[in-house]
Parts: structure tokens; sequence; C-alpha cells
């Protein structure tokens, strides 16, 4: 028994250490000094420390404008985001059986739909529109929460709560909307905050948009603009990685601060 | 509570905006010739022929099935065994969920870029613990780097599972426990087949999302190389769009990717159908 | 084949700190018996059944099934059976698999399994839905899969933990006889848990009450309805539960509680001299009232005759005859 709880416990620290390895090695390889000829066998704290790479970083690329575009994305993106998917949610929470399903339905649908099959027709649709090289194609997606699944989310969200509180608060003689706003929307914080940061995480990173939708360099999002760093030699990874771990940054403290609510949320733990 | 359907309304404008009406574009535009400086010219079944034709359109499909048999039972192995690993009340587990969602909140370009220099022969430090040489220079080894590199981004499916198990009331594994099961025939008896309908679900989703997750590292790390061995559908769409400008032929790609991917839906819904109504 | 609990204690830490649920708790269910285990919620008594199946473990204390000490033995190799109060049904496995679960899991025979599943849902009326899935029978239907899925593995024990609670009342008291005259006929041990008195008096040997961890009485239904060992018994055990009155409204000296069931109480004329009060409220329950009669700062339940049922308002003596008074001191123990 208890011998079982040792191997137990000595697997999931090793679980916990496998999934947290490639950020240690993104970290400890931005601080590797530049210029070096490779090391002698598997060493894991590099020899010449150095935060040098971090300022380095901003001669190759301007980082600064990439990181301020997508700062303004992900401010319009995600309230737009988490209005929309909560909206959405709480509709199917409280919608008869028959529409609860057709909406479930659509949002499994259309997740199942390979976004790279929607790529050349967003492009011409966006041309047409004469949206390409702005703004716009990177926020778009937030119209339709993003993603199916933060409705879903929402969705599971709103249906812990007892219907009889809704019933309660429409003989109260409140719209559905003031009923979303003052009674659902309170009860279920947590949820919006995963959602939040999920949706924060899904914008920031976003690449393929940016890549396809926007040509003028002053306009590309972080992700993007990462990418010209590709093309540097091995010896100056270390600066490719400096630039990784800036943008990396941003979604993984955002995640850790929210990860509480996230997992109450999503699986009640 | 019916009056409150108005409010999916924004939602579902969204989906028809940014869904419903690219694919019917791309249904459309499937049937012409369109490089996007003239305007669409109706060419009948040209492309489809020509895409029936089109070795390398097919080799990327069959580099997609290899992706797709050696990424999606990785994926779905270590998000199961990660969330029946972690679904106890304990501290360490507590402190290690966090964790192996970590890698899913990594930005697509930085994780790539991330293994690039851990796969680099020279510097990278795979390399020097495991004399790894050359990995991403050979075809199976590039193959088998990126499917590994998904294998830490699973996040959702491991939400999804966790979710899933803890579903399960502990009152029936009590009673597993009073009968005498043992932990092997409480996780093929019990277990397992209490998560099979949502697994069945997940590794569909898994295969669709194959499609798409495998676009960054394929550009990034090996630009569909070596010797065209990770060129996946997404790549040679993305090519044959926004390179060779040839929209018309790759909406037709497009929506043979629709087509295929309505009957994976269709089958899979088939058998989860009847795996349930069996069990 | 005995169950018995030697000194059993346990405490569990939540939140608001440590909470003794069980304490001291010293039990035998004699070999072939029924034993009730009753007692309010919170009692512990649910928590004493998962002890005995190993689904937790005591701090303190032994038991022993069939004269073996299992208290460091997985649930598994006890050979017990349980009975959840939610069933705790294999929602994917078919009434069959749910029955053949615990044979499969011992790695019986297939042709073994298929006569003892056959054989233990045809005991239970079970035949017609062998196939079906749990969430296609009802209530009644879930139960006696519980109940075969115990049986068919001959344990030496059965532990029932509230098996009736999830039932309407016309099936539970049809239950509770079936489930009684099976034990009877199988003379399997077994520990029964409930919260319900009645189901306590009508099926138990042996009764056991439980109250915040201790046993408070342990007898068969006579012994614990006619001689309660103290208060909280005398008012757990019958319904309406027994009247405790200070004995200086009977005028029979101070500091002890006079203890009289409202079964064994008379309504008379308010004569001089006799204890008498007002009706406070009059409650139909059938055949009977069950009369509130107002005495100061006390109200005493009796149980009348329909036909003699007084009005509201009115004054009304009470007498009770003498061998039917149970006297408590203050702390609620009995006296003599």
């Amino acid at each position: 028994m208890t011998e079982g709880r040792a191997v137990r416990s000595f697997a999931i620290i090793f679980m916990g250490a496998v999934f947290l390895t490639p950020l240690i090695f993104m970290i400890l390889g931005s601080l590797r000094a530049p210029g070096l000829p490779p090391p002698d066998g598997f060493e894991v704290i590099p020899r010449g420390l150095t935060w040098d790479n971090y300022n380095t970083v901003f001669a190759f690329v301007p980082l600064g404008t990439y990181l301020m575009n997508s700062l303004i994305v992900a401010t319009v993106a995600v309230p737009v985001t988490v209005v929309v998917a909560s909206w959405a949610g709480f509709a199917i929470a409280t919608a008869t059986s028959a529409a609860r399903r057709w909406l479930v339905g659509l949002c499994l649908v259309t997740l199942m739909i390979p976004l790279s099959a929607l790529w050349v027709p967003r492009f011409v649709m966006f041309r047409w529109l004469g949206l390409l090289d702005t703004m716009w194609p990177l926020i778009a997606p937030a119209l339709m929460a993003t993603t199916p699944f933060y409705v879903l989310l929402f969705a599971l969200a709103y249906a812990r709560i007892p219907p009889t509180l809704f019933e309660a608060a429409r003989l109260e003689g409140l719209s559905p909307l003031e009923i979303w706003r003052r009674v659902a929307w309170p009860l279920a914080v947590p949820a919006a905050f995963a959602v939040a940061v999920l949706a924060f995480a899904w914008h920031w990173a976003n690449f393929i948009d940016p890549l396809l939708y926007i040509s003028s360099a002053e306009k590309l999002t972080v992700p993007v603009g990462l990418r010209a760093l590709q093309t540097l030699e091995p010896t100056n990874h270390p600066i490719l990685l400096a630039a990784s771990v800036m943008v990396t940054a941003p979604p993984v403290v955002a995640f850790l601060a929210a990860q509480r609510a996230f997992f109450a949320r999503t699986v009640g733990v | 509570m019916n009056r409150t359907g108005f409010l999916a309304w924004p939602f579902l404008a969204g989906v028809a905006a940014l869904v419903a009406v690219p694919a019917l574009a791309a249904a459309t535009l499937a049937f012409t010739e369109f490089s996007g400086v003239q305007p669409p010219r109706f060419t009948g079944l040209d492309n489809f022929s020509r895409l029936v034709a089109d070795n390398a359109l097919w080799r990327s499909f069959g580099n997609t099935v290899i992706y797709i048999a050696i990424a999606v039972p990785l994926r779905l192995a270590a998000a199961v065994g990660a969330a029946l690993l972690l679904n106890r009340h304990r501290a360490a587990s507590t402190a290690a969920r966090p964790l192996v969602y970590l890698p899913t909140v990594v930005p697509d370009v930085a994780y790539a870029l991330l293994w690039l220099w851990l796969l680099n022969p020279l510097y990278g430090p795979l390399a020097a613990a495991f004399g790894f040489s050359g990995t991403l220079t050979d075809p199976w080894g590039a193959r088998v780097s990126l499917a590994v590199m998904g294998a830490f981004q699973i996040g959702e499916a491991f939400i999804v599972a966790l979710a899933v198990r803890r579903s399960i009331p502990r009152h029936v594994y009590e009673a597993a426990a009073v009968d005498g099961a043992g932990p092997w025939f409480t996780l093929s008896r019990l277990t397992l087949p209490l998560m099979a309908p949502v697994l069945a679900l997940l590794a569909l989703r898994d295969v669709i999302l194959s499609l798409q997750v495998n676009f960054v590292p394929a550009l990034l790390l090996t630009d569909g190389g070596p010797r065209y061995a990770t060129t996946y559908v997404p790549l040679y769409v993305y090519r044959t769009a926004f390179r060779y400008f040839r929209l018309g032929y790759a909406s037709t790609i497009a929506l043979t990717m629709f087509v295929i991917t309505a009957l994976v839906v269709y089958v899979q819904y088939r058998l989860a159908k009847r795996w349930r109504l069996a069990a | 084949m005995t169950v018995r609990l030697s000194g059993i204690s346990k405490t569990f830490t939540g939140h608001h700190g440590p909470n003794l649920v069980l304490d001291d708790v010293t039990l035998e269910v004699p070999e072939g018996s029924m034993t009730v285990v009753v007692g309010p919620s919170g009692s512990g008594k649910t928590t004493l059944l998962r002890c005995v199946a190993g689904l937790e473990h005591p701090d303190h204390g032994a038991i022993e099934v069939g004269g073996r000490d299992v208290t460091a033995l997985p649930p598994g190799e006890r050979d017990v059976a349980m009975v959840f109060q939610d069933y705790a049904l294999y929602p994917h496995l078919s009434v069959r698999d749910n029955i053949a679960f615990g044979l499969k899991a011992r790695k019986v025979a297939r042709d073994e399994v298929d006569l003892q599943v056959r054989r233990a849902a045809d005991t239970v009326g079970l035949e017609p839905h062998l196939d079906r899935l749990p969430d296609r029978l009802s209530g009644g239907e879930r139960q006696r899969v519980a109940l075969a899925r115990a049986l068919v593995r001959r344990p030496v024990a059965f532990l029932l933990d509230e098996p009736l609670s999830n039932l309407d009342a016309e099936l539970r008291a049809r239950t509770r006889i079936e489930i009684r005259s099976l034990q009877r006929a199988l003379e399997t041990t077994t520990l029964y848990v409930t919260h319900d008195q009645v189901e306590a008096l009508t099926m138990g040997d042996q009764i056991a009450l439980l109250r915040d961890g201790r046993l408070e009485q342990v007898g068969d239904a006579m012994e614990v309805y006619e001689r309660p060992t103290n208060a909280f018994v005398a008012r757990f055990l019958g319904t309406p539960p027994m009247n405790l009155i200070p004995s200086r409204l009977l005028g029979s000296g101070n500091g002890t509680l006079i203890g009289v069931r409202p079964e064994r109480m008379q309504l008379v004329e308010p004569v001089d001299g006799r204890v008498s009060g007002e009706v406070v409220a009059v409650e139909p329950v059938g055949a009977d009232v069950i009369v509130h009669v107002r005495l100061e700062a006390e109200t005493v339940l009796v149980r009348a005759d329909t036909r003699d049922a007084p009005r509201l308002a009115e004054t009304v003596g009470v007498a009770f005859a003498d061998g039917d008074v149970h006297r408590f001191s203050e702390d609620g123990s009995r006296l003599a």
C-alpha cells in the first residue's frame, strides 16, 4: 500500500518534471552567451550566463512594435470573446432541450472543421471587404467567441446554476439580458476568468492569421515577428530563445495566475 | 426560458460570417481558376482532375496520415495517462496539473523555435544528452520529432479526460474495491470503458486537429523537408495559395478537406454510436 | 461467522479541525443475525460500515470478520459484500455484467459465473432484465441489482448502507420485508445502517443506537423500546417521540425527567389535583389523533382515539400508569 503510494508520488513528480522541461530549457538556453562554440557534451547550466540576449534581440527585430500590436489585438479580442461566448453559453444553458441540442451540435461541428480549410476563402473574403493588412482579420475570430470550446465552457458553468434562480429572476420582471448580467454572470465569474485567460493565450499566440492577412512589417504581431529570428545561426540561438521567453511569459503568467479558477471551473478540483 | 435565445445571435452571426460564408466561398472558388489578380474564371472540374493527378498533394496527404498515426495515439495516451495519474486530491497532483497544461499555453512559434534549439545537432541539449544528430535532416527523424513535440501540447485533452475521470462516482470504485477488483481489472473494466465515449470524441478531434497543429513546426523547423517528409496538407495548401497564388486550386483542396473531415466525423460517429449500444 | 468490532475510533480532519466520528465503538454481530445500526445523520453510522468494508481505516481498534482479523486487509480480501445507498451500479454494464463483476474480478470460471448470476437474479426477480443497462431500470429494480450483486458473492457478511432510502414509501415497506426474509433464508451475518427508526425496530435482531460516534445502547427491539438506557434513545425511537416532563410539573419531586410514551397516556377529565392543561393542537394521523397539551412551558403529546379528540383550547387532564413511566436524571441517564 505505502509502496504503491511511493510509486505513484514518484510518477506524479516525474510527470510534472517532463512537462516542465521544455520551458526550463527555453529559459536556460536564453541565458547562454551567443557566439560560443558548441558545448562539450550535455550542460545543464550554460557557461557564461548572461542577460544580454534580452537586450540584443531588440537590435534584430522591432519587438517593441510587435508587442504593442499584439497587445492591441488582445485588448479588443479578449473582452469581445468573453461576452460573445458568455451570451451564447447562457443561451445554451437556458434553452429548450431541442434548441440546446442544436446549439451544442453546431459548436461541436464547428470545432471539427479544420481551420486550414478556411484560410483561402477567408483570405478572399477579407480582401473583398478591403480588410487585408488591417487589425480586423486578427480580431474577427472574437466575433465567433474565438472557438466554440469557450461557448461550451460557459454553457457548462451556467448549467451548474439551479435554473429556478433564473426563473425567480424572471418572475421579478428582469429581462433576459438583465438575468444574464445580474444573476448568471456574477455566479460564473471564475469561468469568465478562465475563458479570458485561454482567449488571451489564443490571440497572443495567433500566428496564422497575421501570416496570411498582414503584409506591412509595422503591423505584424509578435508571433510572426518572432519568425524572422528563425534564420539566425545556431550559435545565436540564445537570442532567439530570449525572444521566445519574452513572448511566452505573458500567457504563462496569466495561466498560472488563473489556474486555480481554471481547474476548479473545468474539472471541479 | 427560450426567450434568452437571442443572446446566441452574435455567436451565430460570427460562425456564419467566419465559417459558413467562407465554406460556401470555397465551394464556389473550387471550380475556378483564381490568382487573386484577375477575377475568378470558371473552369468546371479542371481543378478536380488536377487534384486527382497531383502527386505532391497525395504525398502530403500520406504524410498527414503518418503524422496522425504517430501523434494521435501518443497525445491521447499522454493526456489520459496524466489525467488518471493526477485525478486524486493530493498536494503533488494539485501542483503537477498546471505543469501538464503549461506547454499548451506556450505560443506555437516560441514553442517551435525552442525545439529548433533543442534538436540542433551541434548546440541542442537533446543532441548532447542522447547523442542525436541530424534528427531533422532524416525524413523519419523529422516525422517522429514533430509528433513527439506535439505530445507535450495536450492541455485541452488532458482537461477533458480529467473532467470525465472525475465525473465517475466514487461509490462505483468503492463497490469495485469491495467486489475484489484489483488495479488492472478496475482500469480495464471500469475506468477506460466508462471514459471510452469521450475518449473516442477526443481521438476524433485530435485527428482533425492534426490537419492544422503541425503547420507551424513544419513551416519553421523543417520547411516541409527533408525530401518533403513533413510537407503536410496545411503546409501544401499554404504554399499553393500564398506562395504560388493558385487560390482556385487551393479552394479545391480545402473543399476536399471539408468532405474528408465530414466523412471521418460521420464514420467515427457511427462507430461511437454502435460501440455505445454494444457496451 | 460473526462480525466483531472492538474499540473502533476514527477521526476525520476537515477544514474546521479534527472531528471524532467514531469514539471507541465495540459491537458484535452474532452469526447469521442482522444488526441494525441506527442514528441521526452525522452520527457516524455510515463510517462504521465503511470501516468494516475496508473503505475507511479506523485510527484505533480491530475488526474481525468470521473469526479473521481483517483490520489491515484491503476491501476485496475481507469477503464482505456491500449495498450502497445510491447502489453504485456500474453504469456501462448490463444487469448481468453488474452482478457478474465481482466473480469475474475473482477469476471465477465462466460457466460458474453464468450459473451464479442467473441464480442470484432469480432470487431477487431480475431474470427478465438481465440485458438492460442500469439507466433503463426503475429505482426498485436498481436496488435489486445492488442486492443481487451482493448475494452472488456469497460473502461472510452483508453490509447495507441505507438501502431503502431512495425508494418510495410503499416500495420501501415491501422491500424491507423482502430483505429481512432473504437474510433469514441465507442466514448471512448482516450489518444494516439506517436513520429510520421504524426500519431499525422492524428489521433488526439487534439494534445499535449511535449518536455522535458513540454507541448509546445495543439490544433487541423490545429492550431498546421498553427500556431505553437514556433520554436520547427514549426520544429517538417511536413516533411521536416519548414525552420527557420535568418531574416538578407532575408534582413528583424535583430534578428528574419523567418519560411517558404518547400512546401510554390518556386524556381524562380535568379535575382538581390532576395534571391538566390546554389543548394547543390536534393532529390527525388516521385512526388516532396526536393531542398537544400545554403544561406550563412544556408541551405533552398524547395519542388518542380520533373519536375522543378534544377541541382546541379545551382544558384536559392527562393520566398514565406508574408502570409506563421511565425516569431519567437531568443529564438524561436512566434512573433504576
